[in-house]
């Protein structure tokens, strides 16, 4: 059993720890702002990293205040190849924000989700 | 072998390979938002291209032995919804009883396995999805020394799997289930032999009924969609899992003294922790549970299992990764 749990231990630590989840699927990795976290002062892009390569033309963001107001977005663009970039159409000031996100990843497979943050 | 010593090895071998998990087959499914691993216990609740090279078993079988299993699993979807299955298990013994009456190691093969796999209902909306096998273990195929039996098992199977990503609760969110119910037979369940010592003898191979289920905490799913968590964690998938085996019909009669009991329901429980990364062009799923017997009958203490297995659907996705035929699972879910 010893060792078995160092073998065990070795492959994990031998495990990748900053590689990005593998899947044929592009999943949200992280955001700016952050998913479901409170950030301060005006916020101006969304900016999504996913798990894969993604096709700008085919993907989108949308962005809707807590009262179901739209908030009016520009053409959405890849800052790298798995980074997906809105400019908003205003600053955006205190208040909750649902984002909704759709993506074509780089082997066609579509993905979509929405989270929220909070602008203090 | 008599009658007694023959059931006594049967059932040593059913619950190590009860402590093994009820299928040997695993995949990862991807339904919706939501990412089921491949689970160590139980079998995920669909198909995909995917290899398991090895998934690892440690076990302190209750007779005393101590059995150490490295298995090979290969899964290929034929279409978007139909899978072929075909594994194997190299099995070694400690202390094990040899077939000339002595105590020592042994190792050898178990039978192959096959099975077709399909899935005739799926809900991305509401990360919900059934999935129904039918599996063969072919008589055989392995060596008797470490279990392999010489008649074939057919098992049919059903599975089931939810992710609560459609509740209002956030916490609520990450959290799945999934579940597998087996009934396995023998397709010779009576043997009747002749024995020099002993006459005649009568072996039975009993129907089997085995059950499980996982309850997982998705650390990656709620990193996408309910609260960011640091890059490390949100690779991880924790969950519970157990795996019950009840003989149901063509037992027998009880023998005294005989461990596990010839009636006796086995299995294990425990935690168990999965990582999904990539290393270059490899995606990879690793994964480990703890085997925690839920009787003396199932193990004499905690037993271990991990799994190493390899995404083909993302590493091939235009040869050994895409069904045969037809295109593949339109699995993302409808938010709009």
């Amino acid at each position: 059993m010893q060792r078995f749990m160092k073998i065990l231990l070795a492959a994990a630590l031998a495990a990748p720890l900053p590689a990005p989840p593998a899947f044929a699927h592009a999943f949200l990795d992280h955001a700016v702002p952050g998913v479901g976290t409170t950030v301060s002062g005006p916020v101006r892009e969304i900016r999504i990293s996913f798990t894969q390569g993604i096709v700008a033309a085919f993907s989108h963001i949308h962005v809707v205040s807590a009262a179901g107001a739209k908030i009016p977005v520009g053409k959405a663009a890849t800052a790298d190849p798995q980074t997906l970039v809105v400019r908003l159409g205003r600053a955006l000031g205190p208040g909750s924000y649902s984002v909704t996100w759709q993506v074509v990843s780089v082997d066609t497979h579509t993905t979509q989700g929405t989270f929220t943050f909070t602008v203090s | 072998m008599s009658h007694k010593t023959s059931l006594a090895c049967a059932g040593a071998f059913a619950a190590a390979a009860t402590l093994a998990g009820i299928s040997p087959a695993v995949c990862h499914t991807v339904v919706g938002n939501r990412v089921f691993p491949a689970t160590l216990e139980i079998d995920d609740p669909g198909v995909n291209d995917e290899l398991a090279l090895p998934s690892f078993a440690y076990v302190a079988n209750p007779d005393n032995s101590t059995q150490f299993d490295y298995r090979f699993e290969w899964q290929k979807t034929i279409t978007a919804d139909l899978s072929f299955f075909v594994g194997s298990a190299l099995t070694h013994l400690v202390n094990a009883m040899k077939p000339d009456g002595t105590f020592g190691g042994v190792t050898g093969w178990q039978n192959v396995e096959t099975q077709l796999k399909y899935v005739p209902y799926q809900n991305a909306e509401h990360e919900f999805i059934i999935a129904a096998a039918l599996s063969a273990e072919w008589g055989h195929t392995g060596n008797a020394s470490v279990g392999a039996e010489p008649f074939t098992a057919l098992t049919a199977k059903g599975f089931v799997g939810k992710g609560f990503g459609d509740v209002e609760a956030d916490w609520l969110k990450p959290i799945a289930v999934t579940g597998e119910v087996d009934y396995t037979w023998s397709t010779h369940p009576i043997t009747v032999g002749f024995d020099p010592e002993e006459g005649i003898t009568i072996d039975r191979s009993p129907t089997v009924l085995t059950y499980g289920a996982t309850l997982q905490y998705s650390l990656l799913y709620m990193n996408s969609f309910v609260h960011e968590v640091p890059e490390f964690f949100r690779q991880l998938i924790p969950d519970i899992e157990i795996a019950v085996s009840t003989p149901v019909s063509n037992i027998g009669p009880s023998i005294p003294n005989m461990v596990p009991g010839t009636h006796e329901t086995t299995g294990t429980w425990g935690p168990g922790l999965y990582y999904i990364g990539r290393l270059g062009p490899i995606s990879f799923e690793l994964g480990a549970v703890a085997a925690i017997p839920i009787n003396h009958a199932s193990g004499r203490h905690v037993g271990a299992l991990a799994i190493l297995d390899l995404f083909f659907d993302d590493m091939f996705p235009d040869s050994l990764g895409k069904p045969l035929f037809g295109p593949r699972q339109a699995r993302g879910a409808n938010v709009y």
